[in-house]
């Protein structure tokens, strides 16, 4: 008797512990499924929260050479460089162009300098808002010249932009004609963070998480987007700036508590949990996580949260 | 003996039963005296609601601005274009003691790489140098020119920028305030314009 008390009572301590984990289904334990694969890779934002405020190979320049994204074996004239300098300096957009028409009227530019002053006359044009002007620049442009891919990345990103302006959040011409543009530009120079930022708007005004699989792969897609954009500085404060300059894009408050109504504010809270956790902002990411997770109404919304929440968790235990 | 041990077992009895009310005291009245925390608006961006913001600077696209100089309520408009003559023929830049631009050429090979240093007596630009004179006032005309940001150099000792900025309000300017040192009268003040490859560091524009 004293031998069957013994066994009996050591099944009741070694059979929960056996099952631990196991979840009743009326009569039948089973044991626990396996942990759902992490969405968002650990390791690049382990690697990212190390490098911190530090250096890294993102360039945030505007054009091809000042990004030092190919080497210009010619040398400028002084009187050249004065002219771009003075059309830099012009505060009256026909001055500017007056000046670099001057300056692409010089003998002995080769073709790779003919090609960055036609540029610096599209972005000239831009940064003075006449986006109109730009793109009658933009089309007098020969696409078929071989040119440094910088060169390239860039006139796509404008055009793109120029796209942008007159889109009217059009979600077709975002799928079939910006995004694959943008994307075009980022494959010739991955190391804009100009382009990594629009990459992750473009995406999001594409609503590409519609043609994924599945909500996984959409976000395992996007997260990727979103940590190619820290991967330029981890560091608070220029998170912040990216994530203000997507609201301003978008005209809303993209994080906070209370859960998101739409799609495109579940996917941006999402961006926002990832960039939190990069910074290493736990309270937000887990805000994020939250909110994404009661969001139950919102498809792939429990399924990102749930991305932030293995997330974190594999950042405590490793 | 079982005399003593009932007796010490009361004791012990009360002892516990004290405790407990005790506790029970001290748990429920740091309880009541508890206020619950307030839920913070979780954010990426800023967490300070309670200070303004300047705006920050990441932008896709370095917009273009105008400048001009306070003297009081008299606001000159610089004008770039005879900044930029002057860069491109040197013959025709201010060089006076006093009012003066200086070029250098940057170092990387993009060709607007520059630093432009550029000197002036902030209560009496050259006229060279002066685009138009606005006396701020209710009846102020607005500039007609196409860009809409205006970076004005302010001295230190300026009384008020309230007609300034009222006139940037009325004309729709996006206004930014540099800061000069005071000057005596007649005293210049000397500015850089530069741009390089630092100007796109991390550092530079996420401020």
């Amino acid at each position: 008797m004293k031998r069957l008390g013994l066994i009996i009572c050591t099944l009741f301590i070694a059979f929960p512990a056996y099952t631990a984990g196991w979840e009743p289904a009326g009569l039948i334990w089973r044991p626990p499924l396996p942990p759902p694969a992490p969405i968002i890779s650990g390791s690049r934002v382990s690697d990212q929260i190390k490098q911190g405020c530090g250096k890294t190979n993102v360039q945030f320049a505007d054009t091809a050479l000042m990004r030092g994204s190919f080497v210009l074996p010619d040398q400028w004239q002084a009187q050249t460089r004065k002219l771009v300098i003075a059309a830099t300096v012009a505060d009256d957009l026909d001055l500017a162009l007056d000046f670099l028409n001057t300056a692409l009227a010089t003998e002995k530019l080769s073709v790779v300098q003919t090609n960055v002053l036609m540029n610096q006359k599209v972005l000239t044009a831009l940064l003075f808002g006449d986006f109109s002007r730009a793109s009658i620049i933009l089309e007098e442009l020969d696409f078929k010249t071989n040119i440094p891919n910088g060169l390239w990345a860039d006139r796509l990103f404008w055009r793109a932009l120029i796209a942008v302006n007159q889109a009217n959040k059009d979600t077709q011409k975002w799928q079939n004609s910006i995004q694959p543009t943008i994307e075009e530009a980022a494959r010739l120079e991955p190391d804009s963070f100009i382009l990594r930022v629009w990459r992750l708007i473009a995406w999001l005004e594409a609503k590409r998480w519609r043609q994924g699989n599945s909500c996984a792969a959409s976000a395992r897609v996007f997260s990727e987007l979103v940590l190619d954009v820290s991967e330029a500085s981890a560091c608070p404060l220029m998170i912040g700036h990216v994530s203000h300059a997507m609201d301003r894009h978008f005209r809303a408050r993209g994080d906070g508590s209370t859960p998101p109504a739409t799609d495109l504010a579940a996917w941006r809270r999402f961006a926002a949990g990832i960039l939190a956790t990069v910074s290493q902002d736990q309270a937000t990411s887990k805000a994020a996580e939250d909110s994404l997770i009661q969001a139950s109404r919102i498809s792939c919304a429990p399924t990102l949260g749930n991305g932030i929440g293995i997330l974190r968790l594999n950042r405590k235990g490793g | 003996m079982s005399d003593e041990s009932t007796q010490t077992s009361s004791i012990d009895l009360s002892i516990t039963f004290f405790c407990t009310i005790l506790i029970l005291f001290v748990f429920i009245e740091f309880n009541f005296s508890r206020t619950p925390d307030e839920v913070p608006d979780f954010s990426i961006g800023q967490k300070e609601t309670q200070v303004t913001v300047i705006p920050p600077t990441w932008t896709t696209l370095r917009s273009r601005n105008s400048f001009a100089v306070l003297d009081q309520d008299k606001l000159s408009i610089l004008e770039l274009g005879s900044l930029a003559v002057g860069i491109i023929d040197e013959t025709k830049a201010l060089s006076t003691k006093q009012e003066y631009q200086m070029l250098t050429l940057g170092k990387v090979p993009a060709p607007n790489t520059f630093s432009l240093t550029f000197s002036f007596d902030p209560t009496a630009l050259p006229l060279d140098w002066t685009r138009d004179r606005i006396l701020l006032g209710p009846d102020a005309e607005c500039m007609q020119q196409q860009l809409k940001r205006l970076t004005v150099f302010v001295s230190a000792n300026t009384a008020s920028v309230t007609p300034l900025l009222k006139y940037a309000a009325h004309c729709g300017y996006q206004l930014r305030l540099e800061v000069m040192r005071s000057v005596e009268k007649g005293a210049t003040v000397t500015r850089l314009f530069a741009l390089r490859k630092k100007s796109f560091s991390a550092r530079t524009i996420f401020k």
